[in-house]
């Protein structure tokens, strides 16, 4: 018996909205979870998904991607390509798996509570398969990351990571409850679709696979991809969505949610591919700067999407692009002077060469960040190790987690040079909170009680929440004494600078 | 420096590099006759760029490497693309919007 093709039945099949009979709609489908802003259900069922798959070919072409992305890894056995890697390598594997594959699996119960609490039934069938999307890539990439570790214990974090009260892990949490995981279907699917997986997944995943594949880690580079063709798939939710609010008159509200989502994802990515892409990639083989692929497919492709959709780019627009050039690098010296707080080994990358490099991408890095590595520098050439290490903990933001570190470029002058350290602060119900940005700042703002309860890792040391003496800050973070970060070059990489500079860049 | 407003209307499929894409590339060019066909390669990746709307046929990228070729092939080596698309029976049209 011949099948009917796809397209012959898939609307029918799923189309799977009815009248209750014994219970009421909202009791099914509660406004704070499926829809806050009243839009009613035949509105909902407009919504087209653009990108139509079915159970049966689903499966099948999952099961081609698999095999496609766990051949490459057996046919290449990993473990001399381990060894033989660089420092830079490693670290970057580490930063990458450590946070990144838990974080995915918890997003399927996200997509699930899409499937199972949005009145559109094309966006349920949608985000069914993103919820095994999902599950796919925390599984891809915590066996990946396993592989490693007869060599290196710091690929346990990829499953550790989540369940410890790490600074960094704090903070990526925070960004990820806020926008997946504590909001009704429909705003947590603008957020998460559109803003997030349009548009920055492509950056770590196809921009990080590019770095990767140049570095001859091609198991690496397939995996990102593998991963991403899924994301290229269900991240199609938001768009429709988004297009149903504007044509019931909610566009203000999708705009707050997919600039609130943004910003708090930009922040997130400004650190992990900022560090990986512009640090951890060894020098020969990168492929762009993390400002040349955020153009590519932020500020090009993602935000042509935001317009052509009848969104505005969101109100920080300028403020974003120059925080596309400063953020990470200040994110950088943060991480390598507070290592031990972070479970891999961080390195400095700031070499001569990568120096020219860093220079050459973003003019007056010299005259800014350079002179903060300068002093690093010096002290370790002096031999004054313990001096590398600032005594006191950093000011962390209450919204992003990440250390306030002002902008370089902007505001005051100081010694000639122009630093602005700004705490954006607010005083609030009788404590002040701090914030690294003026997005972040607004974002708290918007809904001062959804935010003010939580504790950042300083609001925690502060309180008597984590433990005193000199272990217990680390303990409290899920970190033994092993699993406390140290230069990953072993402070080697300054040997550069006894060189002549022509010499040293060879 | 490129920006959001001068990027234009450029839309079509991102394709991990090998031989689907090389394949999507040619159905391109042939599905699109008359059209200019951009393409920008990568270390990884290429990207595949027509002006306002791109379509790719199945059955050309099938023809170009002598087999069936289903919308999972694609899939399977499409991580991202510029546009929004839109799945068809026959092929995948992206489009500017």
């Amino acid at each position: 018996m011949a099948l009917l093709e796809m397209h012959e039945w898939y609307d029918l099949a799923r189309d799977t909205n009815w009248t209750p009979a014994y219970v009421a709609e909202d009791e099914i489908f509660p406004p704070e979870l499926s829809d806050p802003y009243g839009i009613s259900v035949e509105q909902w069922e407009t919504f087209d998904e653009p990108y139509k798959v079915c159970y049966r070919d689903y499966v099948e072409t999952q099961r081609d991607k698999d095999i496609g992305a766990y051949s490459v890894k057996s046919a290449l056995a990993r473990a001399d390509f381990f060894k033989k890697a660089s420092p830079h390598w490693k670290a970057l594997l580490a930063l990458h798996f450590s946070p990144i594959g838990f974080a995915e699996f918890h997003s399927a119960s996200a997509f699930a509570r899409m499937t199972r609490f949005s009145r559109a039934p094309g966006m349920r069938n949608m985000a069914t398969f993103g919820t095994l999307d999902e599950m796919r890539h925390g599984q891809i990439q915590m066996y990946f990351a396993y592989e490693f570790i007869k060599q290196d214990r710091v690929f346990d974090w990829a499953h550790k990571s989540s369940k410890t009260e790490n600074w960094i892990i704090i903070s990526l949490r925070h960004a990820l409850d806020d926008i997946e995981h504590t909001r009704d279907a429909i705003s947590a699917a603008i957020m998460t679709n559109f803003a997030f997986e349009q548009g920055f997944t492509n950056l770590q995943f196809i921009g990080l696979s590019a770095d990767a594949a140049k570095a001859g880690d091609h198991t690496f580079a397939t995996m990102l991809q593998s991963i991403q063709t899924d994301e290229a798939r269900h991240a199609q939710i938001g768009t429709p969505l988004i297009s149903i609010m504007i044509e019931n008159g909610r566009k203000a509200e999708a705009q707050r949610l997919v600039d609130i989502g943004f910003w708090r994802i930009w922040k997130q990515f400004s650190a992990l591919s900022g560090i990986s892409m512009d640090y951890y990639t060894p020098l020969e083989f990168r492929e762009h700067s993390l400002k040349e692929f955020m153009h590519e497919w932020v500020v090009d492709q993602f935000a042509r999407n935001m317009k052509a959709i009848g969104l505005d780019l969101p109100w920080y627009w300028d403020y974003f692009l120059h925080d596309i050039e400063t953020f990470h690098h200040s994110q950088q010296i943060g991480v390598y002077v507070y290592r031990a707080t972070e479970w891999w080994r961080p390195i400095a990358c700031v070499s001569p060469a990568e120096r020219d490099w860093l220079e050459e991408k973003y003019p007056g890095w010299n005259d800014t960040y350079g002179k903060c590595w300068d002093v690093v520098i010096d002290n370790i050439r002096g031999g004054r190790f313990e001096k590398t290490v600032p005594e006191v903990p950093p000011l962390i933001c209450n919204m992003c987690g990440l250390e306030v570190t002002g902008i370089a470029g902007v505001g005051r002058q100081v010694n000639g040079r122009t630093w602005n350290a700004t705490n954006f602060h607010l005083d609030h119900e009788g404590r002040r909170y701090h914030f690294c940005s003026e997005p972040c700042k607004w974002v708290f703002e918007l809904e001062p009680a959804r935010y003010q309860g939580h504790r950042s890792i300083i609001d925690r040391l502060l309180d008597g929440t984590v433990p005193p003496g000199p272990d217990g800050f680390y303990e409290y973070m899920g970190q033994s004494f092993e699993e406390r970060g140290v230069c990953g070059y072993d402070y080697q990489w300054v040997d550069g600078y006894d060189l002549p500079r022509a010499a040293a860049a060879e | 420096m490129t920006t959001a407003d001068d990027a234009g209307n450029l839309v079509g499929p991102v394709m991990r590099a090998g031989d689907i894409a090389d394949a999507v590339l040619e159905a391109i060019q042939e599905d699109n006759e008359g059209r200019e066909v951009i393409t920008e390669a990568h270390a990884s990746y290429i990207r595949i760029k027509v002006a306002d709307e791109c379509f790719v046929r199945f059955e050309t990228v099938g023809d170009v490497l002598g087999r069936t070729v289903t919308r999972g092939d694609i899939e399977s080596n499409m991580p991202s693309f510029a546009g929004f698309i839109r799945t068809e029976p026959d092929g995948i049209r992206f489009v500017a919007r």
